[in-house]
């Protein structure tokens, strides 16, 4: 992971900035939250990775590093009909939003390898 | 399709996300302290699946992989290895990655299960501790369902329905038989291993004998009066094999062979007609591998579990997953077997290493190949009910599809082989 220190000590100047923003107790529970959600994110992607896997750049595409809402807008297409992969709607239709959102945060901060 | 931007990772989720990253370091030093032994027998769809999520999600947990084999041959695919579409190197894998994850991979037969001191041994004569056990052996076979058919009769008429050698010895019949010869199958009763596996085959021979032996016949002779995807590879085979395959229910032979003779290389129907075969491919009634019976779990062929981990409702500690479990409408296939071992491993990892358990979710999808570039596919979604795995939704291809729709759905295949291949195996 190139610049990952880097990353980190940024990811803890955010937080403290957010630390003086609201309460140690609010921080605690919310990160407690966004844990969890990402903890079961990251169990909902074992679904996921028996087809998608990182570094495919073919018929079935690597799903990490896009942003949330680009993860929660692609979902969508295979709810609503606008695609119409079988396989895809079927995983699609079986997750409620809650669980389209941890997914899209699990993915989201996964890095990808690249090509 | 349309295209959204990726980001990388150095783009800022935002506070929530700051937090998330923060709290997973802390998480992930929490899992590390896992302590406790995990032992798992049979390292393929399910058991390597297993093996590796478990110790990558908690590598303080000591987890151990009993397999009888140095390298695992995959049954899927290996129809398409009888097709020509696959080598046999690319359907093979090493244990390397989950070795150099740290997973202590023991290349021995598992005999014996005390589950009330908590062991497994071996063959090689080791004893082995566990807080936890986790048995996903496959199938073993129930000769005695076909007359003169057994473990010695197969190296002549092969079942090739465990990959590896058999796998081998069916192709080198295939490419030694002359043109015009005659091919017989027979598939075995309910409930087996890969559903659509047997027509799928059919499928791959016919595409090797249309290519490579002109004039040949492929005869099934099937003891069940319907199958797995039945219109979809019915629909192909009119158009590709026309004049090679043909399916015979049990109603015209007295419900399918009955008996064989390997060294005449003959096969007898249920009401008494006797065939000559070039290639016979006699796929023998199955049953839950043998550990299964000898640690308790299994309840007559199979084992019955709790649908929402896996574990055994007979013995304690210890979870059966992959063909040797009770899943009902959940088919026995790889995908199937990997999926189940993702809540298996979540289970396990709860009880040992702090996790938090989550609510079971299955999943299992079956591509099959009729010709080249002519993929079809049937899934469901799953969810454990109060003592079955209940269906959520299902689906399957269509007939009549576009060429390209076909190509897609094997090209499909092609990364889903990959993908679930590198999870077993931890490579990639
Ligand atoms: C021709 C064919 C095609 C198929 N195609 C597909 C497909 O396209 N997609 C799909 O999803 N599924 C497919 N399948 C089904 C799939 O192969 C099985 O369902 C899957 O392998 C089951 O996984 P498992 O973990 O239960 O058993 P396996 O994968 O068979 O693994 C069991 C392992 O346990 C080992 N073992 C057994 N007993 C012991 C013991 N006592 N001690 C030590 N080791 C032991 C064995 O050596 C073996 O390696 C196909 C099957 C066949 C036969
Ligand atoms: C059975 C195989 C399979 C499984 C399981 C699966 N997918 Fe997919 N996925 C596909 C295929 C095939 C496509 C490409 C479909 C298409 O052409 O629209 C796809 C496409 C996607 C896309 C669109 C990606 C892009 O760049 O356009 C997203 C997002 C996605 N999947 C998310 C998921 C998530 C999240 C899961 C697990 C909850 C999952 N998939 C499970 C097969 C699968």
């Amino acid at each position: 992971m190139p610049g990952s220190g880097f990353i980190r000590v940024m990811l803890m100047l955010k937080n403290l900035a957010f630390v003086i923003a609201t309460s140690m107790a609010a921080l605690t529970s919310l990160a407690a939250f966004a844990n969890e959600e990402r903890e079961y994110g990251e169990y909902l992607a074992g679904e996921c990775t028996s087809c998608h896997r990182d570094g495919a750049n073919e018929t079935i595409p690597p799903i990490v590093g896009y942003e949330v809402w680009a993860f929660v807008s692609l979902m969508d297409t295979y709810r609503n009909g606008e695609r119409d992969n079988q396989a895809m709607v079927s995983v699609a239709k079986s997750l409620d939003e809650e669980q389209i959102k941890a997914l899209a945060i699990y993915f989201a901060s996964v890095e990808p390898k690249g090509n | 399709m349309s295209q959204l931007s990726r980001r990388n990772f150095n783009i800022m989720l935002g506070a929530t996300g700051a937090a998330t990253l923060a709290s997973t370091a802390i998480g992930t030093f929490a899992y590390a302290q896992g302590k406790g032994r995990v032992v798992i027998i049979g390292g393929g769809a399910g058991g390597g699946t297993v093996a590796h999520l478990v110790k990558k999600g908690a590598p303080g947990l000591d987890v151990t992989l009993v397999e009888a084999n140095a390298q695992y041959t995959s049954c899927f695919f290996s129809n398409l290895y009888l097709g020509g579409f696959r080598s046999f190197e690319s359907i093979t894998h090493s244990y390397d990655g989950l070795k150099k994850l740290g997973v202590n991979v023991v290349t021995d037969y598992a005999t014996g299960v005390d589950s009330a001191k908590k062991t497994v041994t071996l063959r090689g004569g080791a004893t082995l501790a566990y807080d936890k056990l986790v048995l996903s052996p496959g199938i073993d076979f129930k000769w005695g369902g076909i007359e003169g058919y057994s473990d010695d009769a197969a190296q002549m008429m092969p079942h090739a329905w465990k990959a590896g050698a058999q796998t081998q010895v069916l192709k080198k019949q295939l490419e030694a038989m002359k043109a015009g010869g005659t091919v017989i199958m027979s598939p075995p009763p309910n409930p087996f291993r890969c559903p659509p596996g047997p027509y799928e085959r059919a499928s791959m021979i016919a595409s090797y004998l249309k290519a490579n032996k002109p004039g040949s016949k492929l005869i099934i002779m099937d003891p069940k009066p319907k199958f797995s995807k039945q219109a979809l590879f019915q629909e192909g085979w009119a158009a590709h094999y026309q004049d090679i395959i043909e399916w015979v229910p049990p109603d015209l032979t007295g419900g399918g062979v009955k008996k064989v003779d390997a060294k005449a290389m003959t096969v007898t129907t249920g009401d008494g007609e006797t065939v000559k075969a070039d290639v016979a491919n006699i796929i023998p009634a199955q049953m839950a591998g043998k550990i299964v019976h000898v640690a308790g779990c299994s309840d007559g062929d199979w084992c019955p579990i709790n649908p929402a981990d896996f574990s055994s409702t007979k013995v304690k500690d210890i979870y059966v997953i992959g063909d040797a479990s009770i899943a009902k409408k959940m088919p026995k296939s790889g995908f199937s077997a990997n999926s189940q071992a993702k809540v298996v491993a979540n289970s396990v990892l709860a009880a040992l290493a702090g996790k938090k358990k989550f609510p079971a979710r299955y999943r299992n999808t079956c591509w099959s190949l009729i010709s080249a570039n002519n993929g079809v596919k049937v899934g469901a979604s799953y969810k454990a009910g109060a003592d079955m795995v209940e269906v959520n939704s299902k689906f399957i291809s269509k007939t009549g599809e576009t060429a390209e729709l076909r190509k897609q759905t094997f090209e499909e295949s092609l990364d889903w082989y990959t993908a679930m291949t590198n999870e077993m195996f931890a490579k990639g």
